[in-house]
């Protein structure tokens, strides 16, 4: 009996969570931009790129010459608002999402979950969502085409 | 480690045996146990905790099932704050391996359905890239999750009517339905829903309520 006690305090003490510290969520959506007759990837000069929400650490595209572009959401909204502006034209693209929080674990604390991108609105020629999933993983959510 | 326990328990029983069980299915007693870890949770961490009653009744070699109790996990730092409360139930069966031990012991294994309803809220801030800090506030009402669990563990009885014993769960196949605002966690009575399993152990004191003795067919001895 007493070796049955140690057992099952072993088990007791032995049976503790084993979690995994790895948050799994991004905030950043994944864009090419391709032509609009060929769809081949096209590299386009911006000359500015700014974004709704006012983000605290806006890289600047100033004369950026870009193929693709990693665009974030803001966490504190449902949808935000990118606006592109090139020598000749700018232009507005409005994606929407649902924010879900989720905890990774005690240790490491909660962490936003952006789900289910779409496509509110545009003022390019075509934007097309290729991928709703918005994760680390994913290399390509949007195509906007020029 | 049940292998073990299995071979000294089963050791003992067939030692013992000179009759077999009989095929009457008639109940011939309810056992009622109460869970130790809630208790012992509640008094050494401030995280987690609650209780647990299990109610067992005694057909041929088989106990028939009803388990229920409430569970609360509480985690946070000076960023963050997260809660689940809520209840659970689970019915099933439990084989006794050794139904013809003479002090009526139990080694077993068995099978669960179970169900929990449960709430959640979770608040406090994340450091998001190029937006700073976001603010976290979620909070999930009555939630229902249901899974499936193998059991096994013994009870033996230790003084009269008295039984102590544990169960080994191995919980599988979660499922949550109802509007969820932030992802849920941990499902009281399960555990972490991430994971597609999760362990458990429940250690019982019990009582058990004999109200009819258990046939016991004589066993036939050849001629010969």
């Amino acid at each position: 009996m007493r070796k049955l006690g140690y057992i099952v305090l072993f088990c007791l003490f032995g049976c503790v969570d084993d979690e995994l510290c790895v948050g799994t969520g991004t905030n950043f959506v994944q864009a090419q931009f391709r032509d609009f007759t060929t769809n081949e990837l096209r590299t386009v000069t911006f000359t500015d790129i700014t974004a709704s929400g006012m983000p605290e650490e806006f890289p600047s595209y100033a004369d950026s010459s870009l193929t693709s572009i990693a665009m974030s959401l803001d966490p504190n909204r449902s949808e935000t608002t990118y606006y592109f502006t090139t020598a000749d034209r700018k232009d507005t693209l409005t994606l929407g999402y649902s924010v879900v929080p989720r905890m990774i674990s005690p240790a490491c604390g909660p962490e936003f979950t952006f789900r289910q991108l779409v496509l509110l609105n545009h003022t390019f020629d075509s934007v097309a969502v290729v991928e709703s999933t918005i994760d680390p993983e994913v290399t390509n959510n949007l195509n906007i085409y020029y | 480690m049940l292998i073990l326990i299995a071979c000294k328990v089963s050791g003992q029983a067939i030692e013992s045996d000179s009759v077999s069980v009989g095929t009457i299915w008639t109940p011939t007693s309810l056992r009622i146990s109460y869970d130790l870890i809630g208790p012992l949770q509640n008094a050494i961490s401030r995280s987690r905790g609650g209780w647990e009653v299990t109610a067992e009744v005694d057909v041929n070699k088989f106990y028939l099932i009803g388990e229920y109790g409430n569970a609360h996990f509480s985690y946070g730092d000076t960023t963050y704050h997260y809660r689940s409360e809520g209840n659970y139930w689970r019915i099933g069966f439990d084989y006794n391996m050794i139904p013809r031990d003479e002090f009526e012991s139990e080694l077993f294994f068995g099978f669960r359905y179970a169900q929990s309803n449960f709430d959640e809220i979770l608040y406090g801030y994340q450091r998001v890239p190029q937006y700073g800090y976001g603010l976290i506030l979620g909070r999930n009402e009555g939630l229902t999750a249901t899974w499936i669990e193998f059991t096994a563990g013994m009870k033996a009885r230790v003084w009269k009517q008295l039984y102590m014993g544990y169960t080994l769960r191995l919980k599988i196949s979660p499922g949550v339905s109802g509007e969820e605002r932030i992802e849920p966690y941990r499902i009281p009575g399960y555990g972490v829903y991430s994971l597609n399993n999760f362990w458990g152990i429940n250690y019982y004191v019990a009582w058990r309520f004999k109200f009819k003795e258990k046939y016991i067919r004589p066993r036939r001895i050849s001629k010969e």
